[in-house]
């Protein structure tokens, strides 16, 4: 017998037996976890990468965050944000610039990490670029600046640099495995030691002003029946003609109007006066900071009715300048009587075109001739050193008495800014010329404003570019033993007031605690233009619009004038 | 030293009975093992269905739910499903089918907003059988790509602050636990609102 070879064969068999059963168990584990596994990749992958916007956005806002520092606490703003040149490299020549205009060529950048996670071992960064490309650079005549906000948020993927295996998903997410995908990096392009997912948005902030709507009051508003309050945009060929108010072109929403009321007041000893829109026409949207209850006689706004908004809206301190232009005591815009006649022929002139307030002064020899017999102050061609002057008074209330505002020789734009610590009076025929090209700014520091009775008279306020946002009036707040108080329903003092009677008047005021009267005589029914036309946008205390005047309001205001907030104007996902 | 004789013994092998009890044993945890298989294959491709079908899902709301946060304006509707209008941001200047020649535009300040390029680009969906299409207008011209198969359902609604809620199933032909059992049908919503003012 041959025991031994027996045996042997025995022990093959079971040995080939077991190894085959192996195999094929292993292949069954093995196609189920390489299932299981690109199962798993692809939705966490798929994870990462939506994890990846979240923190892109995180940027955004976090430099949003830092816009709105620069305007409320500038010396702060920035801390912590590096300059950058186009690769995102540090520029260590350039150091952080806080003004409110920035050259083409200067980026902040931040890179920051999100708070960790529990069981997190790579954490989500993300890494923020603000800049201001030409196309969003300020402009003198009609923007402030906006700012383009790139944000790329990391999630890193620590699982293998391996595709999925869709490739679907591969062209959505377009993950960085390998090689840095990423845009606008010093990495980008170069190898990585950890895979990552990668999105990157783009936003514009656009800053937005007190001017962002037609009328703000801050206490209460009083409108009269007969009043209309509509828009149109002065840089929208849609919405103007040759960036004129034309009714047949008014917006479709304009004219918003906000009963504000932001700031907590004292109690006052009578119930709180109500805002009265006096059934005045308002094509646009009433905004009313809590509910409707302190709002009557809606009847006739077109727009919606909304409840629960207001803006901040700080009163204003006076301008401390390093230095000033000249020092006046008094203007009076006095001429010699001997031009008085070449005056006249000028004025009739100028107002050939149509109510005061969009007279063009047609053509630039009439300007010229009222520039040459009236009282002139001549502007700074650059915006960051206008012409300053500290004036003790303005009162130019006489038909032979003109003040003009012109451009420098040689310049087609300019900038003055008036710093009035007594009354300003433009009245009976007075006139105040703004010639265009210049962006004329009066800090009111006394207890008023009056322009009046000059459409019987002639004169007024003659803004030659029609641009509302050319002469800008600010209400200084006086210390708390120079206010007034008018009456009960006022538990807030006023600063001032601002009147406009008999008059058209284009411009802007930006006076929260100052109050704002508009009460021109009920003239022009000759020619259906009833009442005063007023052009510009109003933040007041107490304003009243009364005697029919009609208002309108230039939307292209919110792109000027002091920048109060930031809003997004846009918003794209860089998907490549 | 062992005897022969049980050497002999140790060889003689297993009985007829003994070989016949072990073969039933062996058939029986073999057939348990082939049932426990079937299950398991079932369930593994029951997964794998599913995992399929929810990534379809994912990635159509995806796709869908990035073109809505890029849009300046959308429309709900059957065929197309859902259509947007977003800002040119890449300016075409190459090849058109090379878009590593291409370019972002500058965002131009406009009344409403910041703009891109002259013309808008319009992104529609369409639910074809259980497919998904996704198509793109651009000034280059149309392109069009599947995005998503096994998709049974697919609806688009836009609510208030003009958010748009993206609602789709899949169902899944392959039935678990057993056969005769209802298919079973996957569901997913994604809200996503639009960025742009």
């Amino acid at each position: 017998m041959h025991l031994i070879p027996s045996a042997r064969s025995q022990d093959g068999g079971v040995i080939i037996s077991a190894v085959i059963t192996v195999a094929i168990l292993a292949s069954i584990a093995a196609m189920t976890l390489f299932g299981v596994t690109a199962t798993h990749r692809n939705a966490y992958q798929a994870a990462g990468w939506r994890e990846s916007l979240v923190a892109a956005e995180s940027g955004a806002e976090r430099a949003l965050a830092e816009l709105q520092k620069s305007i409320d606490d500038p010396v702060n703003a920035w801390t912590g944000w590096t300059v950058v040149d186009a690769k995102g490299n540090p520029a260590v020549s350039q150091t952080l610039n806080k003004s409110s205009r920035w050259p083409s060529t200067y980026s902040v950048r931040m890179t920051a990490s999100l708070p960790p996670q529990t069981g997190e071992t790579l954490q989500t960064q993300y890494s923020v670029v603000v800049d201001v490309p030409g196309t969003l650079a300020a402009s003198g005549k009609r923007w402030n600046q906006s700012f383009r906000i790139r944000s790329t948020g990391v999630v890193p993927l620590s699982e293998a640099a391996q595709a999925v295996t869709d490739k679907r998903d591969s062209q959505l997410r377009r993950l960085s495995l390998v090689w840095d995908r990423t845009l606008g990096f010093a990495s980008s392009g170069t190898k990585l030691t950890t895979p990552q997912a990668t999105r990157m948005i783009e936003m514009v902030a656009r800053p937005d002003t007190v001017y962002k709507y037609g009328l703000v009051a801050e206490v209460v508003f009083k409108l009269s029946k007969s009043t209309y309050i509509d828009g149109f945009n002065s840089n929208d060929g849609a919405y103007s003609v040759s960036g004129k108010y034309d009714p047949a072109k008014r917006t479709p929403t304009g004219g918003t109007i906000l009963a504000n009321r932001w700031k907590k007041k004292a109690k006052p000893t009578n119930a709180t006066e109500k805002f009265d829109v006096g059934k005045a026409t308002v094509y646009g949207d009433l905004l009313v900071k809590g509910s409707m209850k302190n709002v009557k006689n809606t009847d006739n706004v077109q727009g919606d009715k909304v409840t629960n908004v207001s803006i901040e809206t700080p009163t204003n301190l006076a301008p401390v300048w390093p230095s000033v232009t000249a020092n006046i005591s008094k203007l009076d815009g006095k001429i010699p009587s001997g031009m008085s006649a070449i005056f006249k022929i000028a004025e009739k002139t100028a107002k050939a075109g149509g109510p005061a307030a969009q007279i063009e002064a047609k053509s630039a020899s009439a300007a010229a001739v009222v520039a040459a017999k009236g009282m002139e102050l001549v502007g700074g061609a650059n915006p960051s050193s206008p012409s300053r002057f500290i004036v003790g008074s303005i009162d130019v209330d006489k038909k032979d008495e003109s003040l003009v505002f012109s451009n420098p020789a040689g310049a087609t734009e300019s900038w003055i800014e008036i710093y009035l610590t007594g009354d300003m009076k433009v009245s009976k025929g007075g006139t105040l010329f703004i010639s265009n090209g210049v962006h004329a700014t009066v800090y009111l520091d006394g207890k008023k404003a009056e322009f009046k009775d000059t459409k019987k008279d002639g004169g007024g306020v003659i803004l030659e570019s029609g641009f509302a946002a050319d002469f800008q009036l600010v209400g200084v707040e006086q210390s708390d033993g120079k206010k007034e108080t008018d009456d009960d329903y006022s538990p807030k003092k006023r600063s001032g007031k601002i009147t406009v009677s008999d008059s058209d008047f284009t411009g802007v005021i930006n006076a929260p605690d100052w109050d704002v009267d508009f009460k021109p005589k009920d003239w022009d029914k000759e020619d259906t233009n009833y009442g005063g036309q007023l052009f510009g946008s109003v933040l007041g205390r107490k304003v009243n619009i009364g005697n029919g005047a009609d208002y309108h309001f230039d939307e292209a205001l919110n792109q000027t004038g002091a920048p109060v907030s930031y809003a997004v104007a846009a918003w794209n996902e860089i998907e490549r | 030293m062992k005897s022969p004789v049980s050497v002999c013994r140790r060889e003689r092998g297993v009985s007829l009975v003994e070989t016949l009890m072990g073969t039933a044993i062996a058939m029986l945890i073999l057939g348990a093992l082939m049932i426990g298989t079937i299950a398991l294959q079932r369930a593994f491709k029951a997964s794998d269905i599913l995992a399929s079908a929810q990534a379809d899902l994912i990635r159509v709301s995806d796709y869908m739910a990035r073109d809505v946060r890029n849009s300046i304006t959308a429309s709900a509707g059957t065929s197309p499903v859902l259509t947007v209008t977003m800002g040119d941001y890449y300016n075409r200047n190459g090849t058109p089918s090379n878009p590593a020649d291409d370019f972002p535009n500058s965002p131009v300040m406009g009344t409403s907003g910041a703009a891109y390029g002259a013309s808008v680009v319009t992104v529609r969906y369409y639910l074809t059988g259980q497919r998904v299409r996704r198509e793109l207008t651009n000034s280059d011209g149309v392109t069009s790509a599947w995005i998503g198969e096994n998709v049974n359902t697919l609806t688009a609604s836009i609510g208030p602050d003009k958010v748009v809620t993206i609602s789709s199933t899949a169902t899944m032909g392959y039935r678990i636990p057993k056969p005769g059992a209802p298919a079973n049908t996957l569901a997913l919503v994604m809200a996503a609102r639009p960025r742009n003012p």
